[in-house]
């Protein structure tokens, strides 16, 4: 009757087969070789995986043998001199630094100052119509062709109301609307997943940004309540603009970079 | 209850319905591992209906459809195709793709969740176990992350393949499929912990003893080390492991007895300390559990030793803080370990203690006290027994009280009626009265002891033998053991037994004693060593018969494939089964039994010819061998021979006569002069009465229209060609520098040009009015020799090249009359003897001193390997290729002598003086010949030796140089016939067979240079054969002499010349058993 830790049990009783040690040995000693001929033999994706996997394996391997070697290296010298050190001479006098940090100060300024104004994607390829815009077909025979489906993401605000169709000039399919999009914090180096309050600016034209349309480099507003972020003067910031990095409409997704 | 219901599957375990399969969960591949897995189904094909491309991983690409599509980065134009592929294919592809992944995880998932048992749903026993074991909220957990991934991929799945349908290009889909992958792997990965902790949930369930909680069940409890697992080892057959420390058994184990006819499942928990249920650790908890959840007997195990290390009063407080889990229990207390310390050994406080615990048992149920041994395996099973019994009692009243038991009351029936007291068994009277007569005891009949008691009886296993005969009932007892007689074939076998055979068998042993006596030991040695020598020899010569068994076998020649022995029957056998079994018989002979034909060569056809005459007529005639041969002997001795060496032909499979062969792979004739015209050139010499004025090669093509031009204009052309050599083929240039030259010499039209001396590739020739070149035989240049080329339309000529008989004819010469006087020779009967189509003898031709010479010195060169094929002193002519000018005609030939040509002008290789002597006295007569009868008569500068090595050499039926009939003529008449009729015209003149135009050998002169007691019409002469055999006045075409008028044998004496037409004549030389020497001289004619 097997039962809870019967191999175990069974070892502890009746010990391994006599030769139980040199079989281990020579299955560890056959691996290697066995490994290989896995890797000779595979092909398509299977061997993708595996030379991946391999592959990792004795990255970690080497970066652990090295890490043991350093242990043996050489020590540093423990009497390296550390940074600011002055000789004895030098000592008694007084150290200024301060025009040193006013100048940093003075730089960092600058640079805030001109990062204002600038976009992680300054520049974006043009699109053409057809890209943009598929003609939808309309009138009894099919005949006209007014009307224009827009093939990329967009963002229609909550309160929109199709127009009549005769006067529905772009139709923006539901699929492709998006409420939602993931935002990246440059400083603190994480992403959150926040709502669009609106699309600022889309670089391709007026009429995309009129539209909602979304492609890359796009200035999105998006909700950054959830995020506590508070102005100088500590009120807190609701929206923020956001300028997307991908092609939302390859990706099934809108990523943006937080504008600060 | 049944027992067949209580057999417990270990793997499942069955409760009110529901089984529990904690065995059969699947494995659960950790996370990384099932991102693998999903896109590995792509592979297997289970997609359905998918393209021809090969399926994807989330992480991959591959190429498909975007090979088709050269920079995937572009779109394709909207709407467009790709690969001539619809985009809602396109679209509907990767959508599946995508469904594809998600439903396969999803169904991992459900199965996964539908696996795993649901706590709250499982018995309370299990479930407590589960919760002790695997931490419930832990659990629940896990299922709930993976339920929550399963829909999260869901989602995503909904999400994408929404917006593929607005995806408008491959490069799209693709890009939309491999996002919606990657993002369903990347949910799948966070699973990680969620797997692995299934998995291992899933090992240790797979694990779990099989309890049945609502079977028969004793459970056994108590502090740990008191003596469960022994217990549980002696009562069942479960294996516990047992080891004399605390916390032995760290888990539940289960064990099953039978116990009257039904099973039991005894549980062995591990032991409980006393302390407070929030302190207890898990082992102690799955103990809890059980006692909790498990309605069954309990038995708690007191070590009234204190061996355990727990002293009894800890054991009794146990007893009491878990006494409420006892309660509705049948509850036995065993005192265990008794053998170490006894019940009465206790003092009255610890016995004290031992009441207080029956004092605090529940409801009024009896607490029952065992004081047992495991070690000695005392009372052990009166605890056992008693716990069952409570407990099946309990059960029972239990099923009465909750109405269970009805249904099978019903269908019961107990009678109230009691068993008699005694029923003792009835004999009848007659019996009885039987046995008292047999005086046998009136009672039951004793047994007779076992035969296994009999011989233990007489002496035990070994020497007892079983008595067969004991029981065997004969009419009279003493026969019993009689000896049976056997009988073997219907016969008694003692019969045939002499009484005296050991008496016998001393007597000749006795003999043979005295016999080894008399005979010494050396004696003995010696006869083995005779016989050993003997059987050597023996060896020896077997070893040789089957060595030359072994060779005649190996040397016979096979043509067939070898039929096995056995498989060979011969026809009539066939006949006579086939008309045995009642079948048509007559198809199995089939051909052989019309044409059935001797084998043999010689004796039988005669035999058959006397018997069967029509047959012979229908015989094709066959030229019989014999026929020429001294005797039949000697025909047989040839044909031996014949065989002999034609066995060796076949068996190294050389040429031999009945294959194909074609004369001329390449014959000259037919490659000569078909030089593209483009490349052709022609070596022009322009002679002046015999010498050289110019001379230069001519290329055709660029002077070709020039020349036309000008030989137009009436210049000559060799003149025109010279002009367009020296101006570089410039016509203008050229026909200034003839006019200059000629003073513009015209030729009046009408008039042929002369003709014209020329030399090609070194052939003296001319061209004659016809535009035929002709070639100028030696000395008579005036007189056009045999036609070697022409001129073509283009004013061109076309050297057909020259043939090996036309080098004989041009190298000819004039015969010299000066050497020789005195002939005794009559070109008259020449003359005659020629025009009746038969060889003239010249006997006399050479004295026998001259002969004698020259035999000599033809000996001495034939001594010295000189006059064998292959030696260099004559010009071998079936070794040398560049003089063997019928080489391959001789190969075709049945011919075994050597023959070679020295050149009997004074050239090299010369033959010595005697032979050369008698060349000139043939080449004498032939310029006779020619004075006599003014014959245009040349004497080739080449004469020929044969040497027929007496062997049975010989040279079958042939005229000279037959195979150029063949070829294509060349005659002085014109050339290729143009047109049909020209070529029948051609026919006629020639005569049916077509001749053989160009054979210019007119005579052949033989000489044979023999001694005369070699060769003559003397008896040994006549066998050593060797004569020539001219078949006279065959019919042209006859190569085997049946139209022969007449047959003349020619013996080759010495100093005998033959002259003869070789062309026309058939000849042959038979077989030759004496050294045979024959000198050859042709002389040639152009026309």
């Amino acid at each position: 009757m097997p039962q809870n830790e019967y191999i175990k049990e069974s070892i502890k009783r009746f010990g391994r087969r006599f030769d139980h040690e040199e079989r281990m040995r020579k299955k560890k000693a056959r691996e290697p070789k066995k490994i290989a001929k896995t890797a000779r033999k595979l092909r398509g994706i299977k061997a993708k995986l595996f030379t991946k996997k391999r592959y990792s394996e004795k990255a970690t391997m080497k970066k652990t043998i090295k890490a043991h070697q350093e242990k043996d290296a050489k020590a540093k010298d423990a009497e390296e001199v550390k940074p600011g050190a002055v000789p004895a001479y030098l000592l008694d006098r007084e150290q200024v630094r301060r025009t040193k940090v006013l100048s940093n100060m003075i730089k960092q300024k600058r640079k805030e100052k001109a990062g204002k104004w600038q976009v992680p994607i300054p520049k974006v390829k043009a699109m053409t119509e057809d890209e943009m815009f598929k003609i939808l077909r309309s009138g009894k025979r099919k005949k006209k062709a007014w009307k224009r489906i827009v093939n990329k993401v967009s963002f229609v605000g909550d309160n929109f109301t199709r127009k009549p169709p005769k006067f529905e000039r772009y139709i923006r399919p539901s699929a492709l609307r998006f409420k939602k999009a993931h935002v990246t914090h440059p400083e603190l180096k994480m992403t959150f997943n926040l709502e669009i309050v609106s699309v600022k600016k889309n670089p391709q034209s007026a009429l995309y940004t009129n539209l909602g349309v979304i492609t890359k480099g796009t200035i999105i507003e998006v909700n950054v309540s959830e995020l506590g972020l508070v102005t100088q003067t500590g009120k807190v910031i609701f929206a923020k603009y956001a300028q997307v990095t991908n092609n939302p409409d390859i990706d099934g997704c809108i990523n943006s970079l937080l504008l600060v | 209850m049944r027992p067949k219901d209580l057999e417990a599957d270990f793997c499942s375990v069955v409760i009110a319905g529901i089984m529990y399969k904690f065995k059969e969960i699947q494995t659960i591949p950790p996370a990384k591992q099932l991102v693998d897995i999903v896109p590995w189904l792509f592979r297997q094909g289970s997609l359905p209906g998918s393209f021809s491309v090969r399926p994807a991983n989330a992480e991959l690409s591959h190429k498909g459809f975007v090979s088709a599509h050269k920079n995937p980065n572009v779109p394709a134009p909207l709407g467009g195709h790709c690969k001539g592929f619809k985009i809602t294919r396109i679209r509907s592809f990767y959508m599946r793709k995508v469904k594809f992944c998600q439903t396969s995880y999803n169904e991992k998932f459900s199965k996964i969740l539908e696996e795993f048992p649901k706590i709250d749903d499982i018995h309370p026993f299990y479930a407590d176990l589960c919760n002790v074991l695997y931490d419930r909220d832990h659990y629940k957990l896990a299922l709930g992350q993976v339920n929550a991934c399963k829909k999260v991929v869901d989602g995503i799945a909904k999400e994408y393949v929404k917006m593929m349908k607005f995806a408008d290009s491959l490069y799209k889909c693709k890009m939309l499929k491999r996002a919606a992958l990657g993002r369903m792997s990347t949910s799948v990965k966070k699973l990680q912990g969620a797997l692995s902790f299934l998995e291992e949930v899933r090992q240790h369930l797979g694990r779990l003893p099989a309890i049945n909680p609502a079977t028969r069940t004793l459970i056994l409890t108590g502090y740990p080390n008191v003596g469960k697992s022994s217990f549980m080892n002696i009562v069942t057959n479960a294996n516990v492991d047992v080891q004399p420390y605390a916390f032995t058994t760290k888990s539940l184990f289960i064990g099953h007895l039978d116990h009257n006819y039904v099973k039991w499942q005894v549980i062995d928990t591990p032991g409980i300390l006393d302390h407070p249920l929030e302190d207890r650790n898990s082992i102690e908890m799955t103990a809890i559990t059980a006692l909790a959840h498990l309605p069954a007997a309990v038995l708690f195990f007191v070590d009234i030793s204190e061996h355990c290390g727990f002293s009894l009063p800890t054991q009794v407080a146990l007893y009491h803080s878990i006494k409420p889990l006892f309660r509705n229990r049948p509850l036995l207390i065993i005192l265990n370990k008794t053998d170490l310390r006894k019940l009465s050994e206790l003092s009255p406080e610890e016995k004290q203690l031992l009441d207080s615990m029956a004092e605090a048992a529940y409801d009024g149920w009896p607490v029952h006290f065992f004081e047992t041994s495991c070690a000695k395996k005392e009372g052990v099973d009166a605890a056992l027994t008693k716990g069952c019994e409570l407990l099946l009692d309990r059960r029972v009243e239990q099923k009465v009280k909750t109405g269970k038991a009805d249904q099978f009351r019903s269908r019961l029936h107990i009678t109230n009626v009691s068993p008699p007291a005694s029923r003792p068994p009835c004999i009848p009277n007659s019996v009885l009265r039987q046995r008292e007569a047999f005086g046998l005891p009136s009672g039951f009949l004793l047994e007779e002891p076992l035969e296994r008691e009999r011989m233990e009886e007489l002496g035990g296993a070994g020497v007892y033998s079983v008595d067969l005969w004991r029981r065997a009932i004969l009419e009279d007892p003493n026969w019993k053991y009689d000896i049976v007689p056997e009988i073997m074939d219907g016969h008694n076998i003692v019969d045939y037994v002499d009484p005296d055979i050991d008496r016998k068998l001393a007597e000749l042993e006795k003999e043979e004693a005295l016999l080894m006596a008399e005979s010494s030991l050396g004696n003995d040695d010696e006869v083995i060593g005779e016989f050993q020598n003997t059987q050597k020899v023996l060896d020896e010569v077997h070893s040789r018969m089957r060595q030359k068994r072994l060779e005649r076998r190996i040397g016979k020649s096979r043509t067939g494939v070898p039929t096995p022995r056995r498989a060979r029957k011969k026809a009539e056998e066939v006949e006579e089964k086939l008309t045995s079994i009642g079948l048509d018989a007559s198809k199995v002979r089939g051909r052989s039994a019309s044409k059935k034909r001797s084998s043999s060569l010689l004796g039988k056809r005669k035999h058959d010819a006397g018997e069967d005459e029509a047959a012979t007529r229908t015989l094709s005639r066959a030229r019989s061998r014999s026929v020429g041969l001294p005797s039949e002997e000697a025909a047989q001795t040839v044909e031996k021979k014949r065989r002999k060496t034609m066995r060796l032909h076949q068996k190294k499979g050389h040429k031999g006569e009945a294959d194909r062969w074609i004369p001329d792979l390449k014959p000259k004739h037919l490659y000569s002069g078909k030089v593209p015209p483009d490349q052709m050139t022609v070596a022009v010499v322009l002679l002046d009465k015999g010498s050289t004025i110019s001379q230069f090669t001519l290329q055709i093509p660029a002077a070709r229209s020039a020349l036309e031009e000008l030989t137009s204009m009436g210049f000559e052309a060799c003149e025109a060609t010279e002009a367009l050599e020296t101006c570089q083929d410039d016509l203008v240039e050229a026909l200034a520098f003839l006019s200059q030259r000629h003073k513009k010499r015209r030729v009046e039209g009408g008039q042929k040009p002369a003709l014209e001396t020329l030399e090609v590739e070194g052939i003296k020739c001319s061209v004659t009015a016809e535009g035929e070149l002709v070639m100028l035989l030696p000395g008579d240049e005036l007189r056009g020799g045999p036609v070697i080329g022409h001129r073509k339309a283009d004013g061109s000529l076309l050297f057909e090249g020259m043939d090996d008989w036309l080098w004989e004819l041009y190298e000819g010469h004039r015969p010299r009359e000066e050497l020789e006087g005195d002939l005794h020779f009559d070109p008259a009967a020449v003359r005659a003897a020629l025009e009746e189509g038969a060889p003239y003898v010249w006997d006399g031709f050479a004295s026998a001193a001259e002969i004698q010479q020259a035999h000599a010195a033809l000996e001495e060169m034939f001594q010295r390997g000189q006059l064998s094929r292959g030696s260099g002193l004559w010009v071998d002519e079936c070794n040398e290729g560049g003089h063997a000018r019928n080489r391959k005609a001789l190969e075709g030939q049945q011919r075994d002598d050597a023959c070679g040509f020295w050149d009997v002008q004074g050239g090299a290789p010369a033959p010595p003086a005697p032979v050369l002597k008698l060349f000139h006295r043939l080449e004498v007569a032939a310029a006779r010949l020619r004075s006599s009868f003014g014959w245009p008569l040349l004497c080739s500068r080449l004469g020929m030796a044969a040497v027929y090595d007496g062997q049975g050499a010989c040279y079958e039926q042939h005229r000279d140089n037959e195979w150029q009939r063949h070829l294509r003529s060349r005659t002085p008449q014109g050339l290729l016939p143009k047109t049909a009729a020209e070529a029948q015209q051609r026919r006629l003149e020639l005569g049916e067979s077509g001749g053989a135009p160009m054979n210019f050998r007119e005579l052949t002169m033989l000489a044979y240079v023999n001694m005369p007691e070699d060769f003559g019409d003397h008896a040994v002469g006549r066998a050593n054969g060797g004569r020539l055999r001219c078949y006279v006045a065959t019919k042209r075409g006859d190569l085997r002499g049946d139209t022969a008028q007449q047959l003349q044998d020619l013996e080759p004496l010495g100093g005998r010349a033959v002259i003869f037409r070789s062309k026309d004549l058939l000849h042959e030389v038979l077989p030759s058993f004496c050294r045979r020497y024959c000198l050859t001289f042709w002389v040639c004619t152009p026309h």
